[in-house]
């Protein structure tokens, strides 16, 4: 079936089409689940209400830009959703914020060990350091998206990466333990 | 090999490739919420279709109560009329009369042609209105009024001409509504050079127009304020064109929500068993809720309905897999009796309200069952009985158009629905008779019976399927009559339920 037959489909609610649609986009859509929440159990718990949206809101998708584009930002906002409103964060100083360099062995530092790390990050740094790092968004977009100011956006971000690099340093100190997602 | 590198580049390289398999428990809840979901809709999805049906329900009874009250329009004629003759002179009123020849002639070609072609007739026909306009001007009419008023009546005549279905109606009411409102719209302006008149006129103008609830109201009551005429004689139209208006909404809800269905149905699984057409008989018990149809002396008899057949063809859309549109034509023959009644031969007799009498009935004089008393009484004076008792029978046919919205509760082989929705009844047999000792003597037919009248209907069907294509229908079904007769009857108010079965065919 091609991409477009089967968003047609999906419009009309059949239910082949949806689970073809989970079956393409499951991994895709997981990984990003992943990133944005703070374990694998509520990563699954955001993939599938991200999927009950897309399949409700599926027949807004009017083929402006790539679907695959429009799948994601579903789930990014449904992350968002989820994690924004959970905690509160103090102003940082803007002094904190800069970049930050890290020496590192890169072929040492397992995925699973990063990707543990972002999830162990408090609720808005980890949005925060996700959509800007990860996903491209400017600092304006994500003030707009949690609905906090562009300053609090961008200090959040320099403790997400502070907090981070302390991680992956004690990390080379201390022998990485297995680490596991599950 | 150890680099110093900006933490974000680390991470941007690492997750570039990310990707992770949830675990199939994921789908299985999804699967599962879905499911859910719709069950959750199946409640607000029925409230929402029985709203409908209430709001018609309503919209036809009060429509129905304007239909049948002849009252307002007699008392606005009445007093109206001879103010008209006294004022205005014989050339204005010639005037009046051409213009009235020309708006019919206009309207006939109407309904042989094409919407398009009617909308630019009504275009093209905008020039003459306006040449009229500036005539009665120039005669000392306020243009803003009459302008209101043809306005009025080019809306009208929009909402009369996209109702195809209704022909027989439509020819009488293009020649009616433009020759009321000239009429009327003359005579008002002259009761409102009086200015003790216009104080009254208006106040009762604004409780006339605060009765009715539709936004082309809205548009009449705020030219009210402006021109604070016209209404009286536009309230007649209104509560015609309301009725037709109504129609004209439920038509096009229902031909939008097909066409609607028409642009999405291009995938050739999900055409496939959209159309059902069947055919349909039932025996039909008609009841009634009080009154009487052929004479309020008959209200409190006691009424026995008869069980006729009522048979015909349906065709119904399946706009989802939840909901269809059905329609149809049905022939629906009732009969009711009306017992404990007295006839007897008689030079003057009196005559019964809702009768026309034919040349037998005319000197047969009914009433309700006569007391023994009474009996003896005329039996001393005739010097001999000749009163019979008896019970008169009403029969009636109709010719039945429902529309109706069908909602699936179970698709499966033994499927569930529920139906709601409206027919349109056109008389095609009209008979009262009197029945005694197993004779029947038919005295003519119903004058109070209107020719269309309406129906709420409710039912619930029950179709078994003998193969994926041919089903079996089984579908008990009340059907309260709306307005069936006028009230110059006993205020008759009846039903009919019928057990519809038949076997039908879905492709």
């Amino acid at each position: 079936m091609s991409l477009d037959q089967l968003i047609k489909n999906c419009k009309r609610n059949n239910a082949k089409a949806q689970e073809e649609l989970y079956k393409r986009y499951a991994s895709t859509l997981f990984s990003i689940c992943l990133k944005y929440s703070p374990n694998y159990a509520d990563a699954e718990d955001t993939l599938q209400d991200s999927f009950i949206v897309i399949f409700d809101k599926v027949g807004q998708f009017k083929g402006k830009g790539s679907f695959e584009g429009w799948l994601k930002r579903v789930t990014i906002n449904t992350a968002l959703q989820r994690y924004r409103k959970q905690s509160v964060f103090g102003i940082t100083n803007e002094e904190n914020i800069r970049e930050v360099d890290i020496e590192v062995d890169e072929e040492s530092i397992p995925l699973d060990f990063l990707l543990r790390i972002i999830q162990e990050l408090p609720d808005r740094y980890r949005l925060v350091f996700n959509l800007y790092v990860l996903d491209g968004y400017s600092h304006k977009e994500i003030a707009n998206m949690l609905e906090i100011s562009e300053g609090t956006s961008k200090s959040n971000l320099a403790r997400a990466r502070n907090i981070l690099k302390d991680k992956i340093e004690a990390s080379k100190i201390e022998p990485l333990r297995h680490t596991q997602t599950r | 090999m150890k680099e110093r590198k900006n933490i974000d580049r680390l991470f941007q390289e690492k997750f570039k490739d990310f990707e992770a398999h949830p675990s199939d428990q994921v789908w299985e809840n999804i699967a599962r919420a879905k499911a859910i979901k719709k069950d959750r809709k199946v409640v607000p999805l029925w409230l929402r279709l029985g709203g409908i049906a209430a709001a018609l329900a309503i919209l036809f009874a009060v429509g129905n109560t304007f239909w049948n009250s002849p009252d307002i329009e007699s008392q606005v004629v009445e007093t109206e009329i001879p103010v008209q003759t006294e004022n205005f002179d014989s050339n204005n009123t010639s005037e009046d009369s051409a213009t009235k020849n020309e708006i019919p002639e206009v309207i006939k070609q109407q309904p042989s042609q094409q919407l398009a072609d009617q909308l630019a007739n009504e275009k093209t026909t905008d020039p003459s209105n306006k040449n009229r306009l500036t005539q009665n001007a120039s005669k000392g009419v306020n243009s803003n009024k009459s302008s209101n008023t043809q306005h009025y009546a080019a809306i009208s005549q929009k909402l009369q001409s996209t109702t195809k279905n209704t022909p027989l109606e439509r020819d009488q009411k293009y020649t009616e509504t433009p020759s009321n409102s000239e009429n009327t719209t003359n005579s008002t302006e002259v009761a409102f050079s009086t200015p003790s008149d216009t104080k009254t006129k208006k106040t009762l103008e604004e409780n006339d127009g605060s009765l009715i609830i539709d936004p082309s109201q809205l548009d009449v009551k705020s030219a009210t304020n402006k021109t604070q005429d016209a209404i009286a004689q536009q309230e007649d139209e209104v509560t015609e064109s309301e009725e037709k208006k109504s129609l004209v909404e439920v038509a096009e809800a229902l031909k939008n929500a097909e066409a609607d269905e028409a642009i999405t149905q291009v995938d050739e699984n999900s055409t496939r068993d959209r159309w059902n057409i069947g055919a349909v008989a039932a025996p039909v018990y008609y009841g009634d809720f009080g009154g009487s149809g052929i004479d309020p002396q008959f209200k409190d008899n006691a009424k026995s309905g008869d069980v006729n057949l009522s048979y015909g063809v349906q065709v119904s859309y399946a706009v989802s897999n939840k909901l269809k549109f059905r329609t149809g034509v049905n022939n629906v023959d009732l009969s009711y009796g009306t017992n404990d009644i007295s006839f007897s031969p008689d030079i003057a007799a009196n005559k019964l309200a809702g009768v026309a009498y034919n040349s037998n009935g005319k000197f047969l004089s009914v009433t309700d069952r006569v007391s023994p008393q009474e009996l003896a009484q005329s039996d001393f004076q005739g010097g001999g009985s000749n009163v019979s008792d008896g019970s008169i029978n009403q029969r009636i046919g109709y010719i039945e158009v429902p529309v109706e919205a069908v909602y699936v509760i179970s698709d499966k082989r033994l499927g569930v629905e529920l139906v709601g929705g409206v027919s349109t009844l056109f008389v095609n047999d009209n008979e009262i008779a009197i029945e005694s000792g197993g004779l029947r003597t038919p005295i003519g037919e119903s004058s109070s019976l209107n020719d269309i009248s309406f129906t709420t209907n409710v039912g619930v069907g029950l179709n078994y399927k003998v193969t994926e294509s041919v089903l079996i229908n089984l579908e008990p079904s009340l059907k309260y009559q709306l307005n069936a007769f006028d009230n110059s009857a006993g205020d008759f108010k009846p039903y009919y339920v019928g057990i519809y079965t038949g076997v039908s065919y879905r492709f």
